[in-house]
């Protein structure tokens, strides 16, 4: 028997060829994927289906922690179809909400819901609630997250002053919250009343520094939001400890050494009307100095801007004199400001927000060796003098 | 412990696995070199090169021709110089040709008969008439000199006569077989007997009609000189001479083909091309042995590298400028009878992507148009190959507005990414090949025919999405703009094995792809000159002719890469 | 197949070696190094271990002059008798091995978390090594032009990421500087040594080239600008991840490219421009690698022939690569690897070089 053997070993090559063939493992269209672009932890709170599903059998073992609502877009075009008519409900993104305790395992009963599997490549912003940050500490909640490889470190992360799901609710249809709060959090520029945005590598190199940090706070009602406030963030617990307002906010801006914008508004002393001051370009130095034992912080700030806006009646020519006058006038409202942050960074809640122990970790690295363990408590203890200097450059198109 | 280093040992499946790691690639290996070995063996080549070869300027006179062996019909008959045997032995040979004429004339003066033999239609009948039965008949032999040529003995004087006095001519060849006397004359020489010589005068050469010389349509420019080769060699070397005087421009010649002969020359300019590379063309070009060179087409692929390869290591042109160009920069020039494209070799990368229009913009321009191309050729082999990786594999990595929108229109597509695409390419391809066999009036219509209509049917049926359609239109028309011809049809096929690649395994299949291409280049190597030069090896100077093209008079010496004898392009 | 080949130029040389250089290193420095040095200063570590190991190519370099022509496994024996020489060898063929498996397993590893999820492992590898098969077999010459083509790309890209990068890059992450003083510098010699494997390569290629004597033009050049890319990539990190955000990621420079966005790009994501010249740089050094290894035993065994030994190593790589059973096990690998380079490679040229000069082995340098 002659076995045709060139014939033979080819055609069992061509066969082993078609092994790849089979292959095409990892792809998967992209309109069979669910893209998902905002993410909500809140406490749990069961949702009618599930409470039902489960009365039903549905249900499998777990300790209703947290709810994750997740944002997905866009919506199906066969449901926005069967609302024809309705002009107000053609939503471009629908929200899904499913409680547990383990964010992966409710992604992944997700799956048993929808044919369409979730990918967080698109992640955009993640909004934790305050109640559930104050049962848990950030890490655990944030821990799935860091660690997947689908969402990425540029995700941005906010507390919702309310539940999360508000947040991610939006009164107009054509918009979707995700987008416009990340775009929201473009706007620091404009106002000083707005924390920069923190990323999710930000927040985790941030908490394992071990320092306290501040999360921006999202307010929602009826489906519009705002951003106002921040939310203050233990260092050790990781759990969020209380609020900052916007003026606090502001206060806490001028420490910070970023270029920001902002307004300063003050009242005439002998007309009571409004007189505005636009922050264009602010130098503030945090400047430690160690004694021995003692440590103490000056805060040196010199900010230029232009004088916006002038309720005087009648209008006040725009000379030198006045000019100086203003500037006192804005440096106290400042000074105010800066006043009444610290007081509730040191005295209420004890905590250093203002990135203190970053300058003296600069300066004196080996004194923050020392000190770095208890933060904290050393700095609700350390004087701070500060001195604010306003030059106004220009007055806009009017002079008067 | 014993169990830990256990726990080390991989799994059967690993095993199974490097195996077939190694014994893949063995096979293909074993299949590869088998297929190139039986391509060489086989074809066409003459293992002890006789090649018939005759040399000097193709304006000089022939001189003796090589005796070979005579094969064939009517080999190996002599010529008597009997006047009405030859008469009879060629009538009966080649005379029976329907359109071999043969016109019977005596010699003034000694009425000598004679005969002139020619063919209808190759006949150069000015210069039968003038130059060849003018003299013999009016003014033939004279007196003083009659005497010599009656006797028998001196017949051979009468050739020598001939040659030198009667036949105002300026080409001249004897011969004494029938053989030689049957080509000449069938290849549009006009043949003399004359009674009392020994043998024959072959006379002329074919003067058939000829295209004029115009703009070769498939590599038009628009600057530029507007003159193509045409199909007959002596025309071709003719311009090439004009356009590139020089005494050192050389030209040889060979004659190719074994059934039917046709002429074919090398061209290069002697003190700049490198002699190896020289003699390695010559060396390919003698152990050809096929029975009809019908093209130049022929020739290339018989005397490339490297034939397994999909991309060409022989440029061909239509332009005398593209040819000039090149052999100033030391290369070799082969051109054959019949074909107006001459073959350029060494080839190299940079070539195919090059036009000489950049030369002739100033550099700005240039440079501008060059970049364009190298993108377009990237966009055109790379394109569809991403697009099915990015919506297939790697969703993460487009901009999420643009991912919202190209699901929405994804939505009701029943295709798989890569089926899509196969389906538009196919498409495409079919389209194009057609297109070159329309009628020209139909051609453009037919073009955005196929692109609006079909593109846009296509969509609103659902078959495919529209984003789609986009990447396909511009790898279509990325690839026109590739200059060559051949190196366009080159990169559509790459586009297919890369689709394929980007299939199976996403971006990665992709980064593979490339890597196998450029291993694949860098590999490969045209008449010892690598080809993947002049972007290695790194030789600065040579980078300025490669991406960007230089300001002129920083171009003052040739390109390293051909090692040629001079480098300085002053001189 | 033994191609005729020419000879390499020093530039060539040069970019074997930064090819080589640059592989899975880039991934792992950042944390590696920082992990060691708990401080910013990881960038002086890198300076420091980048000079060294240019002087311990340097020895290299004098070892390989005083014999011409040869490749280590040429004139080991020379110097040492039959016996020592052949184990030497063995351990320089295996070492290059482990090398290889490393690479490709690292490529796996990160491939299989952000490219391909479901792919499984030998889909991703096999065609890799198929395609470095058919390289080698082009000879040492098509090695190095691939490597030409891929250089000018790869630092283009480079340049491009961390141009992008410089969003998120902050100064202060990077202070203070020498804080702790210079000892968390010394401490981080040695992971940082670890990603200069690569220099070993001359012990072979330094035979081939055109002008030896210019070897150590070719050492300068191809440590200089890894390091410089080392440099660049750990400042870029740790500035824009700082210390404690990076301590806990297990790739670091990929994380860094995935912590931006920028709007309104072709890319809004730029990872996969840092994939795609990563991969490429696995397979050069898995290339060069294969390729050592092939010729040590192909002259070990005295055959001309290395297309035999190729294949035999290749299956030997795959073995190996799947070995470790799971991530950490591979950086374990890595780091053993390291400390072995630097036995191997930085002891023992010196060694081979007393020798040769107390033994009077080899002739004089040129």
């Amino acid at each position: 028997m002659n076995i045709p053997w060139k014939k033979l070993i080819l055609f069992s090559v061509s066969l082993c060829m078609l092994f790849t063939q089979t292959g095409c493992w990892s792809s998967k269209e992209i309109e069979d994927l669910g893209v998902y672009v905002a993410l909500g932890i809140d406490v749990a709170e069961q949702t009618e289906f599930e409470k039902d599903v489960n009365a039903h059998g549905g249900h499998y073992p777990k300790e209703n922690n947290i709810t994750a609502t997740v944002q997905i877009v866009p919506k199906d075009s066969s449901k926005s179809n069967s609302q024809q008519g309705s002009p107000s409900a053609g939503k471009s993104y629908f929200n899904e909400q499913l409680t547990g305790d383990s964010l992966l395992e409710i992604f992944r009963q997700f799956a048993l819901r929808r044919d369409r599997p979730l990918i967080g490549h698109h992640l955009k912003v993640i909004v934790v609630s305050q109640e559930i940050s104050r049962k848990y500490s950030l890490e655990q909640l944030l821990d799935f997250v860091l660690r997947d490889n689908d969402i990425r470190p540029s995700c941005l992360v906010v507390v919702s002053d309310e539940k999360a799901i508000d947040a991610l609710y939006s009164n107009d249809p054509s918009e979707i919250p995700a987008f416009y709060l990340t775009g929201l959090v473009d706007n620091s520029y404009l106002s000083n009343k707005i924390m920069p945005a923190v990323s999710l590598a930000k927040l985790d190199a941030t908490m394992q520094s071990g320092q306290s940090f501040l999360l921006q706070n999202v307010i929602s009602y009826k489906g519009e939001h705002k951003f106002s406030g921040a939310g203050i963030y233990d260092s050790k617990t990781k759990r969020h400890i209380g609020t900052l307002s916007q003026t606090d906010l502001e206060g806490l801006s001028w420490l910070q050494e970023r270029p920001k914008g902002g307004v300063i508004k003050t009242y005439d002393a002998r007309t009571g009307s409004t007189i505005v001051y636009e922050i264009k370009h602010t130098k503030g130095k945090i400047i430690p100095t160690v004694h021995g034992d003692d440590i103490s912080f000056h805060v040196k700030v010199e900010s230029e801007g232009w004088f916006m806006e002038d309720w005087a009646v009648p209008e006040i020519p725009g000379d030198e004199d006045y000019i100086h006058k203003l500037e006192e006038e804005f440096k106290k409202i400042a000074e105010q400001q800066v006043k009444q942050a610290l007081d509730k960074m040191q005295h209420k809640y004890k905590v250093d927000v203002g990135g203190f122990g970053e300058k003296l970790r600069i300066k004196y690295p080996k004194v923050w060796k020392k000190v770095k363990p208890d933060w904290d408590k050393t700095f609700s203890e350390i004087p701070i003098t500060y001195d604010i200097k306003i030059k106004i450059k220009n007055q806009g198109s009017s002079t008067e | 412990m014993w169990s830990k280093i256990l726990s080390f040992v991989p799994e059967w499946s690993i095993w199974l696995q490097a195996f077939l790691v190694v014994i893949i690639p063995l096979v293909i290996l074993k299949v590869a070199r088998w297929m190139s070995s039986s391509i060489r063996k086989g074809a066409f080549t003459n293992p002890d090169s006789q090649q018939k070869q005759s040399s000097g300027d193709s304006s000089s006179n022939g001189s003796d021709q090589a005796q070979g062996i005579e094969t064939g019909a009517y080999a190996n008959i002599k010529l008597t110089g009997h006047y009405t045997t030859d008469l009879i032995s060629s009538r009966e040979t080649f005379g029976q040709n329907a359109d071999v004429h043969i016109r019977e004339i005596s010699l003034y003066g000694t009425d000598t008969p004679a005969a002139v033999m020619y063919v209808d239609g190759l006949v150069d009948q000015e210069l039968v008439d003038d130059h060849l039965i003018t003299p013999l008949m009016l003014r033939g032999v004279p007196e003083l000199k009659q005497d010599a040529f009656i006797h028998p003995e001196n017949a051979h004087l009468l050739k020598g006569y001939l040659k030198n006095h009667l036949l105002p001519v300026s080409q001249v060849e004897e011969t004494e077989s029938l053989q030689e006397l049957a080509l000449g004359v069938l290849s549009g020489k006009n043949a003399l007997i004359i009674n009392g010589m020994p043998g024959a005068l072959l006379i002329g050469s074919a003067k058939g009609k000829t295209r004029s010389i115009e703009e070769p349509l498939s590599e038009a420019l628009l600057r530029g000189p507007r003159i193509g080769f045409t199909e007959s060699l002596s025309d071709n070397t003719g311009v090439l001479r004009r356009y590139g005087s020089n005494q050192s421009l050389f030209i040889q010649k060979y004659e190719v083909g074994t059934r039917i002969k046709k002429d074919l020359v090398i061209a290069y300019i002697q003190d700049i091309a490198n002699p190896e590379i020289v003699a390695e063309v010559k060396k390919r070009i003698e152990k050809l042995d096929v029975d009809a060179m019908l093209e130049s087409g022929y020739v290339e692929q018989l005397i490339e590298d490297d034939q397994l390869s999909p991309f060409q290591q022989v440029q061909n042109t239509e332009r005398p400028d593209r040819v000039i160009s090149a052999l100033l920069e030391g290369r070799v020039a082969i051109l054959l009878d019949g074909t107006p494209f001459a073959l350029i070799v060494p080839t190299t990368f940079s070539m195919l992507l090059q036009s000489p229009e950049d030369y002739y913009e100033r550099w700005i321009p240039g440079t501008f148009l060059r970049m364009l191309r190298f993108l377009a050729a990237m966009i055109a082999l790379l394109a569809p190959a991403l697009y099915i990786s990015f919506i297939s594999f790697h969703p993460g990595l487009i901009p999420t507005k643009l991912a919202l929108t190209i699901i929405e229109t994804r939505k009701g597509v029943p295709f798989p990414s890569i089926i899509e695409a196969l389906i538009m390419e196919t498409a495409i391809e079919i389209l194009r090949e057609a297109g070159i066999r329309l009628p020209k009036p139909i051609g453009p219509a037919m073009g955005i025919v196929g692109g609006l209509i079909i593109g846009d049917a296509a969509v609103q049926a659902g078959i495919v999405s529209p984003f789609l359609v986009i990447v396909v239109a511009v790898t279509a028309i990325s690839s026109f703009s590739i200059p060559t011809y051949s190196a366009g049809i080159t990169l559509r096929i790459l586009r297919f094995i890369g689709m394929f690649s980007a299939a199976i395994l996403g971006l990665y299949g992709v980064v593979l792809f490339i890597l196998l291409l450029c291993s694949h280049l860098a590999r490969l190597q045209s008449f010892g000159v690598p080809y993947v030069s002049p972007s290695v090896p790194y030789k600065l100077s040579d980078w300025k002719d490669f991406l960007i093209r230089a300001p002129m008079s920083m171009m003052k010496k040739r390109p390293y890469m051909m090692k040629p004898q001079d480098q300085d392009r002053k001189k | 197949m033994k191609h005729p080949y020419t000879p390499i130029t020093t530039t060539q040389a040069a970019i074997m070696i930064i090819n080589y250089m640059l592989g899975a290193g880039i991934l792992t420095l950042p944390r590696t190094t920082v992990e060691a040095v708990n401080t910013p200063d990881v960038w002086m570590s890198i300076i420091i271990s980048g000079l060294i190991i240019l002087l311990i190519g340097f020895i290299m370099v004098k070892l390989c002059r005083r014999f011409p022509g040869k490749t280590v496994f040429q004139f080991v024996p020379e110097i040492t008798g039959k016996w020592i020489a052949m184990l030497i060898s063995m351990a320089i063929i295996l070492y290059f091995v482990v090398i290889s498996a490393f690479e490709v397993r690292v490529l796996a590893e990160v491939t299989n978390l952000y490219l391909l999820e479901r792919t499984p492992t030998w889909g991703i590898v096999m065609g890799f090594m198929w395609i470095g098969i058919y390289l080698i077999s082009g000879g040492l010459n098509a090695i190095v032009r691939l490597f030409e083509i891929i250089l000018p790309i790869t630092i283009v890209i480079f340049v491009i990421a961390i141009l992008l990068s410089s969003k998120v890059f902050e100064i202060n992450n990077l202070r203070p500087v020498l804080g702790e003083g210079f000892m968390p510098v010394i401490k981080g010699l040695k992971p940082s040594l670890l990603s200069y494997t690569g220099y070993e390569i001359m012990f072979v290629i330094m035979a081939y080239m055109k002008n030896p004597e210019k070897g150590n033009k070719a050492m300068i050049w191809g440590t200089a600008i890894p390091s410089l890319i080392y440099l660049v990539t750990v400042i870029m990190v740790v500035g824009s991840l700082s210390i404690n955000g990076m301590k806990t990621r297990t790739w670091p420079t990929l994380d860094l490219m995935r912590s931006f966005e920028i709007q309104g790009l072709i890319f809004e994501r730029f990872e996969s421009l840092l994939l795609v010249i990563w991969i490429m740089q696995i397979f050069s050094t898995f290339t060069v690698t294969l390729y050592g290894a092939s010729i040590g035993s192909a002259q070990l065994f005295k055959r001309k022939e290395i297309l035999g030994a190729m294949f035999i190593l290749v299956a030997l790589i795959y073995f190996i690569a799947f070995l470790p059973n799971d991530v950490n096990q591979t950086f374990a690998l890595g780091d053993f690897l390291g400390k072995v380079s630097v036995c191997l490679f930085a002891i023992l040229p010196a060694l081979l070089l007393l020798l040769s000069v107390v033994r009077k082995k080899g002739g004089q340098k040129k």
